[in-house]
């Protein structure tokens, strides 16, 4: 039940910042020093920011920044863990003990810590957050794809597979991956749970996208040293955020069994 | 015993690792550092100044005979100078901990009471309005970024009710919006697993046995279940309270508090290599020792666990 | 039984959310002790030229400048220029000692003198000791003690010598407080009202009043100055009554004067020495082509700048000196905005293939709107077919000194009202800003306009050539200035004498609790 209501916000949050940049007759970057920080009304439905850009048509469009990057790097994570978990659960023996050893040295590295210490390093820009983010992303995902694919190898069929003298990516794609596609699946939501928090943290630290281009954390940041004086700005991206974030979170808290 | 020792030998190798990686940063970072310091000193970078500082920071040598001479300092405690001002790293990082070290604290303070009081209440009463309710908001403050809880917090309490300062580490009650931000996250983490090992602990035959015996239910589920679902708990809180190390940068930034997580996003916005460095490798080297700690805990709380 | 589990529970989360919106009551000042906050670190510590910024009073030039950036007398009482400006000689205050207790004396003013021509070229965070500055003094050829008195001898004659030490340049310390190599062996050893007693770099300074100080002693026993780069965490601790005011550069955002004045807070505005300016990287395409810099110049609208980005707290930039240089600022430069010829020189100067970069440095992000200003410029800029593209930087010298940026929007100030600290550092062909930093900027007639003002000792001429070099100028745009700030602080109504100079010093010496 919880899941579907996810879903149902998702799609609709989705469909805001699909729509609302084509529908809208404002430009979400252009400033209009003369029209900054109006009230909510019937021109502009969120009012405008500091400096007269509709906020609803930047909300939607710094909207899709964050929901397509946070897509990239789950989809780049995923790809990336789920083909070297299963390898390494197909071939066992030493890539098995790496691939644990690879999820310790993660784990020793929480949070931003390691997406802080790339982006510090590397020239900002969309490459530089990529960057920052798959190196220790993929690791959760391998894990889950290790152990799923672990349970499938030992199953009678995979066994049979091999004796027939099925090559290792045969294996791969037409007995393991459908087998593991669940729970992939729900490690996946996961993730893209997580990476949101993360693009967009790095936004708001001022290491993700350099200006005009923006995103929700990018916004938040540009509007709290005013967040006294005006705190709207601010709290319109952040509530967006934060009803996307819920909307992730119920669908990941309905696949998870515990 | 044996357990113990194998398990030193993988936290020394783990650390081995966090070290390479943290050394190889050095490598991805385009330019010299030579030049970057003597630049930053307001001094011409000339091919002999650059060549002379190089030769004195060891940056001629081949790199493994580098990493070595590295680590040995790192061991010994000497972290490097910043770039930015030549100011021993270790001491600009030590001088900081302690304000970390109170926000985590905090905030670890705020996780782990407000989890254990709600579950506890959620245990005791099934099927109740609250516990759902609990419930949902445990699954939403999971998915929203800290610093978002943190903007509707300020925006709401600092702003809206002028009740508490909204950043900067002056009056005592500073600290309250910030680790009330932080804890939050660690909370619902926490609450997460308890809320799954109690309802399960209240229905395992025994406490129920007990709480027909006529024990309290209070009791019979803080006594029997809480027992059970320990294990859990205490390695949660090594994850989580390792979170909370991690997710103190953010908040830092946010509400403006100096510690060690705003030093790290000043010098990553600086590019203050060493700064970075020290900063990722405390981070690991705590969270490393955070999650050993756990792990030892647990041994104790559960023999089983040794036998695995 | 329930029940009780309950009571707990909710005891538990009414502690909490006490503590999250009661805390105990924001403690009053307590007495003899004020404390405020700035946005940057007024200590720069034993390896800078001055240790401390001259506002923290710890030390006293031997001139300092009034409201209209004209020298004063600080620790020399007057002074006589000679010999058509080649030699001066300061006669020192009376009875001063240095917060050691060791007497001020005419050596040890030299002693000082010495110590900052042998830094050169020093950085520093406030005043940097350009390699140029010996020059930019006349060349000394000599500087002795005599009788009490201190001699400057000059190859060159230079026309205010006492406008040009004015402020930091004239910093005088105990020579004991010295290493040989000229870094400081301790703290900081003035004869200012006040002595440094503590500091955490990036945190917070302490000051105590100075036992041995020449003047009347100050009413608050000690200060605490503390660091808060955020400019939303500055108001935030200003409300909750942890600081009692904000002073320094870029004390306020603009946008938050309005906010915090009334409710017990009074906002102290005056003219500042601080002025936008916007630089050309006039080294490299598109901005080597006048045309396009005056496009650039055309398509700035300095009056929304002005009145509304910074919020009313600036007056729209014209002339290259700011109208507090008083009769020496130029009056008839008058910058029009004219998108629309805009628009045709850079149609006929021809599209720029690359968006032009404008550089902002994130450190003044937390003192001025400049993410903001440049926002609006690059729509401006975009408007007249001069696409752009806005880039923050922590480490600008390093960016600039690469030649990667094509604008770069800053605000600069003067330690004095000497001109000449502005254009022979910022933009002579040979200074090392202008080339090191790429500006591009070489004008044969600009460098000996200057070097004839500088040298000039009749007022009069000397004020016709800053306005001929201010006209040339605003016809060659190596550098626009964009608007003149005023400096906005703020402090407790429980504080009197809340007093701000053009170089946004708060004479903390001044300041008395009321009631």
């Amino acid at each position: 039940m919880r899941g579907r209501a996810g879903l149902v916000l998702l799609a609709l949050v989705v469909a805001c910042c699909g729509l609302t940049p084509l529908l809208s007759p404002y430009d979400p970057h252009l400033p209009d020093p003369a029209r900054a920080l109006l009230p909510p009304g019937g021109r502009h439905w969120l009012g405008t920011d500091q400096l007269g850009r509709d906020l609803l048509t930047r909300t939607a469009v710094a909207g899709r920044t964050s929901l397509l990057f946070a897509l990239a790097v789950t989809g780049i994570t995923t790809a990336l863990g789920t083909v070297l978990g299963a390898a390494a659960g197909l071939a066992a023996g030493p890539s098995d003990r790496l691939l644990r050893f690879a999820a310790t040295v993660a784990l020793a590295l929480p949070g931003l810590t390691p997406a802080l210490a790339l982006a510090g390093v590397l020239p900002p820009g969309p490459g530089a957050v990529l960057a920052a983010l798959v190196p220790f992303g993929w690791v959760s995902c391998a894990l889950v794809a290790h152990t799923a694919t672990r349970r499938v190898a030992a199953s009678g069929y995979v066994l049979a597979a091999r004796a027939m003298g099925a090559s290792p990516l045969y294996l791969l794609r037409r007995t393991v991956l459908p087998h593991i596609a669940g729970p992939v699946l729900t490690v996946a939501t996961a993730d893209l749970a997580r990476t949101l928090v993360a693009v967009t943290s790095l936004s708001f630290l001022g290491l993700g996208l350099p200006p005009p281009e923006t995103d929700w954390g990018g916004m938040v940041s540009e509007a709290v040293p005013l967040l006294v004086a005006s705190p709207r700005p601010a709290v319109v991206p952040a509530l967006a955020l934060a009803v996307t974030g819920l909307a992730v979170a119920l669908v990941v808290d309905s696949r998870d069994p515990a | 015993m044996r357990w113990l020792l194998r398990r030193a030998a993988e936290t020394v190798l783990v650390l081995l690792a966090l070290s390479v990686l943290v050394f190889s940063l050095a490598a991805l970072t385009p330019g010299d550092p030579a030049e970057e310091i003597l630049r930053r000193g307001g001094l011409q970078p000339t091919p002999a100044a650059v060549a002379a500082l190089r030769a004195e920071l060891g940056l001629d040598r081949p790199l493994p005979a580098q990493y070595a001479g590295w680590l040995l300092d790192v061991v010994r405690g000497d972290l490097g100078r910043s770039y930015a001002d030549r100011s021993p790293v270790g001491a600009e990082i030590m001088a900081r901990v302690p304000a970390t070290l109170r926000l985590a604290g905090a905030a670890a303070l705020v996780a782990v009471g407000l989890a254990l009081t709600v579950s506890l209440w959620a245990a005791l009463r099934p099927r109740g309005a609250v516990g759902r309710v609990v419930a949902v908001v445990t699954v939403a403050v999971a998915g929203v970024p800290p610093y978002i809880v943190g903007i509707l917090l300020i925006s709401v309490v600092a702003v809206g009710l002028r009740a508490l300062p909204t950043g900067g580490d002056g009056a005592p009650e500073a600290v309250v919006l910030p680790a009330l931000t932080l804890g939050l996250a660690g909370a619902a983490t926490l609450l997460r697993l308890l809320r799954a090992d109690l309802a399960q602990a209240v229905g395992q035959p025994f406490v129920k046995l007990a709480a027909a015996k006529g024990l309290p239910a209070r009791r019979a589920v803080v006594v029997h279940a809480l027992r059970l679902a320990a294990p859990n708990a205490i390695a949660a809180t090594g994850v989580v309270l390792a979170d909370l190390a991690a997710g103190a940068v953010v908040v830092e930034t946010l509400f403006a508090w100096p510690g060690i997580g705003q030093l790290a996003v000043s010098a990553i916005r600086q590019r203050d290599l060493p700064v970075v460095q020290a900063y990722v490798l405390l981070t690991g080297l705590a969270t490393v020792l955070l999650l050993a700690l756990a792990d030892l805990c647990l041994t104790a709380a559960d023999p089983r666990v040794r036998r695995r | 039984m329930r029940g009780r589990a309950m009571i707990t529970a909710a005891v538990a989360l009414a502690g909490l959310a006490m503590a999250a919106c009661g805390g105990p009551a924001p403690a009053g000042p307590d007495d003899g002790v004020l404390t405020l906050a700035a946005p940057r670190d007024l200590v720069a510590g034993p390896q800078d030229p001055y240790y401390t910024h001259q506002t923290l009073r710890v030390w006293e030039p031997l001139v300092t400048v009034d409201q209209r950036l004209r020298p004063v007398p600080a620790l020399a009482t007057s002074w006589t220029g000679a010999d058509g400006g080649r030699r001066w000689t300061f006669t020192l205050r009376e009875g001063v000692r240095f917060s050691d207790g060791t007497p001020l004396t005419a050596e040890a003013v030299v002693a000082n003198v010495r110590r900052l021509l042998r830094l050169a070229p020093r950085q520093s965070p406030f005043f940097s000791l350009d390699a140029g500055m010996e020059l930019a003094y006349g060349r000394l050829s000599d500087v002795r003690a005599e009788g009490g008195k201190v001699t400057f001898e000059l190859e060159r004659p230079v026309a205010d010598l006492p406008g040009r030490l004015a402020g930091f340049f004239s910093m005088v310390q105990s020579p004991r407080a010295f290493t040989p190599a000229g870094d400081f062996a301790g703290g900081p050893v003035g004869t200012g009202p006040y002595v440094l007693t503590g500091w955490v770099k990036g945190q917070r300074a302490e000051l105590a009043a100075n036992p041995h100080f020449h003047g009347a002693a100050p009413a608050y026993k000690k200060v605490v100055v503390k660091v808060i780069p955020d400019a939303n965490a500055r108001v935030a601790a200003l409300r909750a009554g942890e600081v009692d005011g904000l002073i320094d550069k870029g004390a306020l955002l603009p946008g938050q004067v309005a906010a915090v004045g009334g409710g017990g807070h009074t906002v102290v505005r005056t003219p500042s020495v601080l002025t936008h300016y916007l630089t050309f990287n006039a080294s490299r395409k598109p901005f080597a082509d006048p045309r396009l810099r005056e496009a650039v110049d055309l398509a700035v609208d300095r009056r929304t700048i002005a009145g509304t980005l910074l919020a009313g707290t600036a007056r729209p930039g014209a002339g290259f000196l700011s109208p507090v240089f008083g009769d020496l600022a130029e009056p008839s430069v008058a910058p029009a905005h004219d998108p629309a010829r805009a628009r045709a020189l850079v149609e006929a100067a021809g599209r720029p293939a690359e968006p032009v970069t404008i550089l902002v440095s994130s450190g003044e992000t937390g003192q001025f709107p400049y993410t903001d200003i440049a926002e609006v410029l690059r729509a401006a800029f975009a408007r007249v077919g001069l696409p752009a593209k806005v880039r923050v930087a922590e480490a600008t010298k390093a960016v600039m000194e690469a030649g990667d940026y094509d604008l770069f929007l800053s605000a600069y100030s003067v330690p004095n009202g000497d001109p000449d600290y502005l254009l022979r550092r910022f933009l002579r062909s040979d200074a090392a800003w202008n080339t090191e930093r790429r500006l591009g900027y070489r004008s044969e007639e600009f460098d000996t306009l200057v070097d004839r003002a500088a040298a000039e000792a009749d007022p009069v001429r000397r004020r016709e050539l800053y306005h001929r070099v201010q006209r040339l100028l605003a016809a060659d745009r190596p550098m626009i200035p964009l608007a003149y700030q005023d400096n906005p602080i703020v402090t407790s109504d429980r504080i009197g004498g809340v007093e701000q100079n053009v170089a946004y010093i708060v004479d903390l010496a001044k300041l008395t609790p009321l009631r």
